[in-house]
């Protein structure tokens, strides 16, 4: 039987398929990590979007194989045990989510965003962001949410 | 909108088996309510099984919330009281919202008071979640059950402490008298009682709330930034298999001949099944189902419809009915008399179709057994679920529960049981619990969408400058395919009579015609009342031009006896930084007003406008609304924004395009809703009047942002836009047109 070895959240798992599988099942199915979400398999919503040695990914377009050797982060994993990571935080504190179900996604972009430049201006926050489809329409809460995690940090 | 009553009857209904172990106090409650549509019940009628998997034939099941249904509450072992509801939540705050209204009411702290959503074998039958009617129809029987509850608390501990229900304080879930103090758990330890909602009993003073208006952050979103808030599509149960569903090449095609015989030699596959023109096959892995649905050989006739997203409006007006007037008893007036010989126009406005395109498509688990049914699904309408579910398999409904799930976006489309159908037949044929994940193509293709629409308007203005007639056609498409047993809804519906937004306005016909669909045709938010303001608004700014006014002043004339409609109009007005002027005046701002779910509203667009390119970027939008009594104003600010948002995504881009009952736009990337970088900043102004009732807030946010965003085009640049979305092409096309 097929095997594969992936590294989620700090932790190694073997998993019972291919290098063909795709990670968003392999994540949501045989991890249970069901905070990475499905929206469209095509990559062009950001709803399974997840970390890839710290660079925002599609889990839903990425083969397994594309991901051995590298350290995947998932909604789950950002935070620090019980507490929150900054930007999780922030998001609380703009009550950003409605339906919440792409807001993983968001987050996880964000972080990235963030990582890569600390103190984004509005322009920088709308083109990393704008991968990212809302339907229930959050983003200028969102857009506030990143601004405030970066005045934090 | 239009609220019919309805003669529900009142009766009580047996409650304790539905409200698990404890010892608990019961209340049971019996009110009539007001359900929105003309039948307040109606049994859903699957239909036949058709190309697009089950064409679900009938509908929205209206349950009223009482009648011969009832809403209660719980008090727990540990004081905490529970308020079990068929609503559902999915980001609108309701859950939040519900447990301050009972909060309030039992003077109970915020926390303690928790809700229990949307699980038929728990809550009473109620109609679903649609329609900003939560907080406005559920919302006012929750106080009053609430307040009969805090009612049957005193009187038990007037007996037990030897006191008169005036000597009693009532605060955090504890009684005091002069003989002492219990909490209401130990006034309810062992005891049981029903008892109807008291429709006369006094409430509380909205001046004394603690609760009820304060901006409390809702209790779901933590789960939503960790990752923990469970969705439908989240759903696992033991010895569970995926399925899918082989889907036609495009809608109305019928199946001609299948083969499953390489399909079901592939791994992990277990079964397949096959009804008429439905065909499915199920998998241990959902990798394992994709592939193997690829397997199956199946042929189809297509429909060869030469229907498309270019012709649809001509083919709405050519299949047309008679019509069907709206006017209010009495009110309709001869518009053609009025405008024969004065000088009178008709303004054609367009809307195209519309996909809901929740990020979670519809999905859902079900497990068929020979006595029970089990189904998981995100769904505004468990009941519905239930019913149809029922139904299909020949079931009665008792022996169905549907255990509803938190949607991930539904904006209508989670009204229609689709998924559960569908994975209720595979469970049946291949006896295993079936999870069914629509992939992005089958929501974009195999779900329903917001009619397309037609609106002409003919109007003018008499010899003082005031409205002399006004004649609305509307042509759209009914919401229920033919035979289907809920016989009202035509997509034109709501906000289409003038009346309910300036009812002043004199000699006014009001006509909603519905013409065929070629795709299957479902609410999407305040169904027609986007269009019907976007047309309503436009032709309002063009009429004020033409009287020589600018928009508020000419607005301010027909407000007269809609007071709270002006003021909030001229909040968003004052807010928004505009000094209105007659025409075009390069500012950019656009207005429009509207009402819907009981609660007014305006909102004031500002854009640029590109001449030479024709692109439109929204700057910002100003909403002012008066919702009545506002229960959560940090909510209810959210729902605005939301709201505002994705009307703009329709003004902007959104338009499902089709040929041969195929879309050519089905994907994210090809319909391209609204991204961030087209957000605008938003602002906000509730004027709440905590004595009036509770208005709905989810809806009506929608509905004005069209015809602002029309008028501020027109504002900005002098071209007047009649059809949606507003392209740079069409922006051209009229900057071309008034030169």
């Amino acid at each position: 039987m097929a095997e594969t070895v992936i590294t989620v959240n700090g932790q190694e798992h073997t998993v019972p398929v291919d290098g063909d599988a795709t990670l968003l099942w392999v994540l949501r199915d045989d991890l249970k990590l069901k905070g990475t979400k499905y929206g469209c398999g095509m990559a062009e919503c950001g709803a399974c979007t997840v970390l890839i040695d710290g660079q925002p990914g599609r889990a839903c377009i990425t083969p397994l194989s594309a991901v051995a050797g590298k350290e995947i982060t998932t909604i789950e994993g950002i935070g620090d045990g019980e507490s929150l990571h900054p930007v999780q935080q922030a998001w609380i504190e703009a009550q950003a989510p409605q339906c919440g179900y792409c807001q993983s996604g968001q987050i996880l972009t964000a972080v990235a965003l963030l990582q890569e430049n600390p103190t984004p201006s509005d322009d920088d926050i709308n083109e990393a962001m704008s991968n990212n489809i809302c339907r229930c329409g959050t983003y200028t809460r969102i857009r506030a949410a990143i601004q405030a995690a970066a005045g934090q940090q | 909108m239009t609220i019919t009553p309805t003669a529900a009857s009142l009766s009580r209904r047996s409650l304790l088996k539905a409200t698990g172990a404890g010892a608990g106090l019961f209340v049971v409650f019996g009110v009539p309510v007001r359900a929105r549509q003309a039948t307040p019940e109606a049994t859903p009628d699957i239909g036949v099984v058709n190309a697009r998997g089950i064409d679900y034939n009938g509908s929205i099941v209206f349950h009223p919330l009482a009648g011969e249904v009832d809403a209660f509450l719980r008090i727990g072992e540990d004081g905490t009281v529970t308020l079990t509801t068929g609503k559902m939540e999915f980001g609108q705050g309701i859950r939040t919202g519900f447990a301050q209204i009972v909060a309030e009411e039992l003077s109970l702290p915020f926390e303690t008071v928790t809700v229990s959503m949307g699980q038929t074998d728990e809550a009473a039958p109620e109609f679903g979640t649609f329609g900003s009617l939560s907080t406005q129809m559920a919302g006012p029987v929750f106080r009053q059950a609430a307040a009969t509850m805090r009612a049957w608390l005193l009187e038990i501990a007037a007996g037990e402490l030897g006191a008169t229900a005036d000597q009693l304080t009532i605060e955090a879930g504890v009684v005091t008298g002069p003989g002492g103090s219990r909490t209401f758990a130990e006034l309810a330890a062992g005891k049981q009682a029903a008892r109807e909602i008291d429709q006369e009993i006094a409430l509380k003073d909205p001046a004394t709330y603690s609760v009820v208006g304060q901006p409390i952050p809702r209790v779901d979103v933590p789960h939503k930034v960790n990752g923990t808030q469970v969705y439908g599509i989240d759903i696992e149960v033991e010895g569970m298999v995926y399925g899918k569903v082989v889907r036609p090449p495009s809608l109305d095609a019928t199946l001609d001949s299948i083969d499953f015989a390489e399909a079901l030699a592939m791994p992990g596959v277990v079964g397949s099944v096959h009804e008429g023109n439905f065909a499915a096959i199920a998998a241990e892995r959902k990798d394992q189902v994709e592939a193997a649905v690829q397997a199956v050989k199946a042929t189809w006739t297509e429909s060869g419809s030469t229907i498309t997203s270019e012709n649809i409006h001509e083919y709405l007006k050519d299949t047309a009915d008679d019509g069907m007037p709206l006017d209010e008893e009495g009110a309709a007036g001869d518009p053609d008399a009025a405008l024969a010989g004065i000088e009178a126009a008709t303004y054609t406005y367009r809307v195209p179709y519309l996909s809901h395109s929740p990020i979670e498509p519809k999905s859902a688990v079900v497990d068929v057994k020979a006595d029970t049914v089990d189904v998981w699904v995100s769904t505004q309408d468990p009941f519905s679920s239930r019913a149809a579910v029922a139904k299909l398999l020949g079931r009665d409904e008792a022996t169905v529960v549907v255990h509803g799930q938190h949607p991930g976006g539904a904006f209508g489309s989670k009204i229609v049981p689709q998924a559960e159908i569908e994975a209720a037949l595979i469970s049946r044929a291949i006896e295993r619990p079936v999870k069914l994940v629509w992939d992005r193509l089958e929501e974009f293709q195999f779900g329903q969408f917001r009619p397309a629409m037609q609106v002409e308007i003919t109007a003018g203005l008499d010899e003082g400058g005031a409205i002399a007639g006004w004649r609305y056609d509307a042509y759209s498409a009914a919401y229920y395919p033919e035979g289907a047993t809920v016989p009202t809804g035509s997509a034109s519906d709501w906000s289409a009579n003038i009346h309910e937004i300036y009812p002043d306005v004199a000699e006014t016909k009001t006509t909603l015609f519905q013409g065929v669909s070629p795709l299957p045709p479902y609410f999407w938010r305040v169904n027609g009342a986007t269009t019907n303001t976007f047309a309503r608004e436009s032709t309002i700014d063009i009429l004020a031009e033409q009287a020589g006014v600018d928009p508020v002043t000419f607005r301010d004339g027909l407000l007269a006896n809609q007071p709270r409609l002006a003021a909030v109009m001229h909040a968003a007005v004052d807010a928004s930084g505009w000094t209105p002027g007659v025409g075009s005046t390069g500012q950019g701002f656009g207005l429009a007003c509207g009402f819907d779910a009981n609660t007014f509203i305006a909102q004031v667009a500002k854009v640029e406008v590109n001449p030479e390119t024709g692109e439109l970027k929204i700057l910002d939008v100003q909403a002012a609304l008066d919702p009545g009594l506002a229960v959560n104003p940090e909510a209810i600010t959210h729902q605005i924004e939301g709201a505002i948002v994705q009307s703009l995504s329709a003004a902007l881009r959104e338009g499902v395009t089709f040929e041969g009952g195929k879309l050519t736009n089905g994907t994210f990337s090809q319909y391209a809703p609204i991204v961030m970088r087209d957000a605008p900043t938003i602002g906000v102004t509730i004027l709440s009047d905590p004595t009036q009732p509770m208005g709905g807030v989810g809806e009506p946010g929608v509905a004005p942002v069209l015809g602002a965003v029309a008028n501020a085009i027109y504002d900005a640049v002098g071209a007047r836009v009649f059809e949606v979305p507003f392209t740079p092409e069409r922006i051209l096309a009229a900057l071309v047109a008034e030169a």
